[in-house]
């Protein structure tokens, strides 16, 4: 009776602790804007303060994606997709729980940039786009366009492609206009079908005067009568 | 003491975590109504479900007819008879697909892809997608091996790809092929890298790209372990590979499929072709080109519009010569575009001149009955209209020269889609053109006042395209008449004397929301006007309050655009924000008011 006692109560303050793990995001949550004073020393206290919670977190996505490798975790496997699609939802909700929290704390930190090009790159569309969800609250850099670039509007997924365009929105420069005209121009000639149409849907807030030319030339030779029309639709404004 | 551990259990329980999968979960056999069981063989896969919410069921009857197996007929007879069909549209499918992302492509890697699509046909579905079972109502296959999660040929699961599957993607045969080849090709190219086949080893490539389709991205390898606790799927397809066993039921191995793969890739509806080629152009036909226009030939040369939908118009106008055209189209040879004239007809000029009682773009009509409004004409259903409501017409279709059956897209609050309104006999039953302003407008009506929501602002052009003045971001002016013009209805306002605007797109690059907002006499609701915190560079909505909820559009934060939004209601810590045309929710924290 002893031992049973001792082992309950064991078990159930393991289990309560992770309880509190787990509702450890919904209270960083909880730190509105108007928490973050100006005060760089109190950023920096609150920073790391987090910094154990972040640790778990991150620990928290580093065994999902051991998961993935295993395949000996405790999900779900009744048919040959349901395993990868519980670890890749798992994944994804703590993705987003990280979101939130850079979000709140309003963080930008070349981990979260790092973070988010590491989750970007797993072929599973509902990871990239929480990943992407991070780089989206990152500012700008060359690495970063790249792999969405590469990861994203490369990708055969419109809904995932829609939310990459406006992340490109952050690029309108005349030195990253060229990498986005080139990473159009390979997907409208050889990338997905439907991918290739909402580019051609979304070109107009892309055009300058230093591509109208190229994108011009190429809707009066390519022969998928959607993109040609949505382009020259775009050209003519 | 028992008593006080079971009180201890239970209440610490109710503090585990919840570890279950996200609540947008399909639950089995989602939408899956009137379930009718099959048998695992070619055509006739258990299970197959109603299919109306995702495809208007005309049009699969009348597009798609090649590709139902019908179950009243003869089973063998109908056997032979779908599988020859169903083959030619496969390959045809896989074909078109790998020549589009592949520009130049070997024979024998070719052959393998095709082979490829044909065992993935083979393995996930018996080859089955549309099935009309005793009952008589067409249905469409959910694989009773994945819970009814897998649509259709290539089983598009609906836990992975729910919005392919919510509009009506994975119910369109064709299309169902299209995005599951998207993914399966990916997958090809990636097995290289991945390190289970070698670049021109075709075949190890096709095994990996089964894997990956089958289990997940991840699995890309998993066709390379024996034991691995799926490995039998891997070894059916395989086999299924190797053995061919559909060719035992194929009559003709060069059919042509009666459906134009690319017409239907291109969003086109009514894609039905004869197989057969013209010498010389005929008079009563009409013909598609290299380009994708489709051309009627008249008076020594061909006449053409952009769009497939207004082929009934050219066929119209052709009057007698087209007695016998009843909506398929003839690809056009060659050399037929070096030796002829062509010329660009007006869908509206043609279309309006010579149909019965078919309404223009921007005016309103009175619909007489309830209405369902779908996604495209034969697509996924959005909602339903009420009788004597008024809706703007944005769009026309008119399918059927011979019975000038007529489709109108229209807004009915936050949907955009069409209705069906009839054939020239009755269409007075199904709406009529009124004076009356539509609520849900958004091409104004002569005398409104529209705001310009283009943060870039609008040009001011006169009759003759010079240059005159720009509109900035939230100047309001008044419009005196609308026109519409092209194949993407593109609208222009004249504001003034020799002043025109472009107000955007009504057709199927719809933007007209995006440029001006139309201003109405109706209650406004109380707003705030507010934007995003200053270092948010950009947010998603959500369709309702919560995290969970799907997602309904994004807002620019202030580094991206200087637009504003209206916070309208209020949810606990959550906002209903509007800008123009994007409506969602968006947590309160994000957001400072102006």
């Amino acid at each position: 009776m002893k031992k049973l006692f001792v082992f309950t109560i064991v078990g159930l303050t393991a289990l309560f602790l992770s309880s509190q793990f787990f509702e450890s995001s919904s209270k960083s949550e909880d730190l509105s804007v108007s928490s973050i004073t100006s005060d760089k020393t109190q950023t920096k206290t609150l920073r790391s303060v987090a910094s154990v919670e972040l640790g778990q977190k991150l620990k928290q996505l580093d065994d999902l994606e051991n998961c993935l490798d295993s395949r000996k975790c405790g999900f779900s496997n009744s048919d040959s997709r349901e395993y990868d699609l519980e670890v890749g939802r798992a994944i994804k909700v703590e993705l987003e729980k990280l979101y939130e929290y850079i979000s709140d704390e309003e963080i930008e930190d070349e981990w979260v940039s790092e973070l988010g090009r590491r989750y970007i790159q797993f072929e599973d569309g509902h990871i990239k786009e929480a990943a992407l969800m991070l780089l989206s609250t990152q500012a700008p850099s060359d690495k970063n366009l790249e792999v969405v670039l590469s990861e994203v509007i490369s990708f055969h997924s419109a809904p995932l492609v829609e939310l990459g365009l406006l992340e490109l929105t952050k690029y309108k420069t005349p030195v990253w206009n060229r990498r986005i005209d080139e990473s159009f121009m390979k997907n409208l000639n050889s990338g997905s079908l439907v991918v290739r149409q909402l580019l051609a849907k979304k070109i107009s807030q892309f055009l300058t005067n230093d591509n109208r030319a190229m994108y011009k030339e190429f809707a009066a030779t390519t022969n998928d009568s959607k993109v040609k029309r949505y382009i020259e639709a775009a050209l003519s404004k | 003491m028992k008593r006080i551990m079971t009180l201890i259990l239970l209440f610490l329980i109710t503090l585990a975590p919840n570890v279950t999968a996200a609540p947008d979960d399909t639950p089995d056999w989602w939408n899956c109504n009137n379930r009718t069981s099959g048998e695992w063989k070619f055509g006739r896969a258990p299970d197959v479900c109603d299919m109306d919410s995702f495809i208007d069921l005309n049009y699969v009857n009348n597009e798609f007819s090649d590709f139902v197996f019908y179950d009243s007929e003869d089973r063998d007879s109908e056997r032979e008879r779908y599988m020859t069909e169903v083959h030619a549209l496969i390959n045809e499918v896989a074909n078109y697909y790998y020549k589009k992302r592949r520009s130049e492509v070997s024979e024998a890697e070719l052959q393998v892809f095709l082979r490829s699509a044909l065992s993935i046909g083979h393995q996930e579905s018996f080859w089955s997608h549309y099935r009309t079972p005793t009952h008589g109502k067409v249905q469409f296959m959910r694989s009773g091996g994945d819970y009814g999660h897998g649509h259709g040929m290539f089983q598009v699961d609906d836990r992975w790809h729910f919005p392919a599957i919510k509009d009506g993607t994975a119910a369109n045969i064709v299309m169902n092929m299209i995005y599951s080849l998207e993914e399966y090709f990916d997958a090809w190219e990636r097995a290289p890298a991945a390190g289970c086949a070698a670049e021109d080893d075709y075949e190890a490539r096709g095994r990996s790209a089964y894997s990956a389709f089958n289990g997940g991205p991840s699995r890309i390898c998993r066709w390379t372990n024996p034991n691995d606790r799926w490995a039998r799927n891997d070894k059916g397809w395989w086999s299924k590979y190797q053995n061919r066993g559909w060719e035992n039921y194929i009559q003709d191995f060069d059919k042509v499929s009666s459906v134009d793969v690319d017409c239907i890739v291109q969003g086109n509806e009514g894609c039905l072709r004869d197989s057969d080629d013209d010498d010389e152009p005929q008079v009563g036909r009409i013909y598609k080109s290299e380009a994708g226009k489709f051309c009627s030939f008249t008076n020594g040369e061909f006449e053409c519009v952009s769009l497939l939908q207004d082929a009934s118009c050219l066929a119209l106008k052709g009057g007698d010569d087209f007695a016998n055209y009843r909506g398929r189209f003839r690809r056009m040879p060659k050399d037929f575009e070096d030796e002829y004239n062509f010329s660009e007809i007006d869908r509206h000029e043609v279309c309006h001149n010579f149909s019965n009682d078919l309404t223009r773009v921007s005016k309103s009509i009175k619909v007489l009955k309830n209405i369902n409004l779908r996604k495209s004409p034969a697509g996924a259903w959005l909602v339903t209209i009420p009788a004597n409501r008024v809706v703007q017409v944005l769009d026309f279709n008119l399918k059927s020269s011979f019975k000038e059956e007529r489709y109108y897209k229209v807004k009915y609050k936050n949907h955009i889609g069409f209705i069906y309104a009839g054939n020239k006999e009755d269409s007075k039953s199904w709406s009529l053109e009124v004076s009356e302003k539509a609520e849900d407008r958004t091409i104004a009506a002569n005398s409104d006042k529209v705001r310009v929501v283009e943060e870039s602002g609008v040009s001011v052009y006169s009759a003759d395209g010079t240059l005159l003045r720009e509109l900035v971001l939230d100047e309001v002016i008044e419009v005196m008449d609308s026109s519409v013009l092209g194949s993407l209805n593109e609208i222009r306002y004249a504001i003034g004397n020799d002043e025109f605007v472009k107000a955007g797109f009504s057709g199927d690059l719809y933007n007209l929301e995006e440029v001006f907002s139309v201003i109405k006499k109706t209650r406004t609701p109380v707003y705030r006007v507010a934007s995003l915190r200053k270092k948010t560079w950009w947010k998603k909505l959500r369709l309702c309050p919560s995290k969970k909820c799907k997602k309904s559009g994004s807002l620019k934060g202030p580094r991206l655009s200087k637009k504003t939004f209206h916070v309208t209601s209020h949810q606990g810590d959550w906002l209903l924000i509007e800008q123009g045309s994007k409506k969602g929710w968006l947590r309160s924290k994000y957001v400072v008011y102006q």
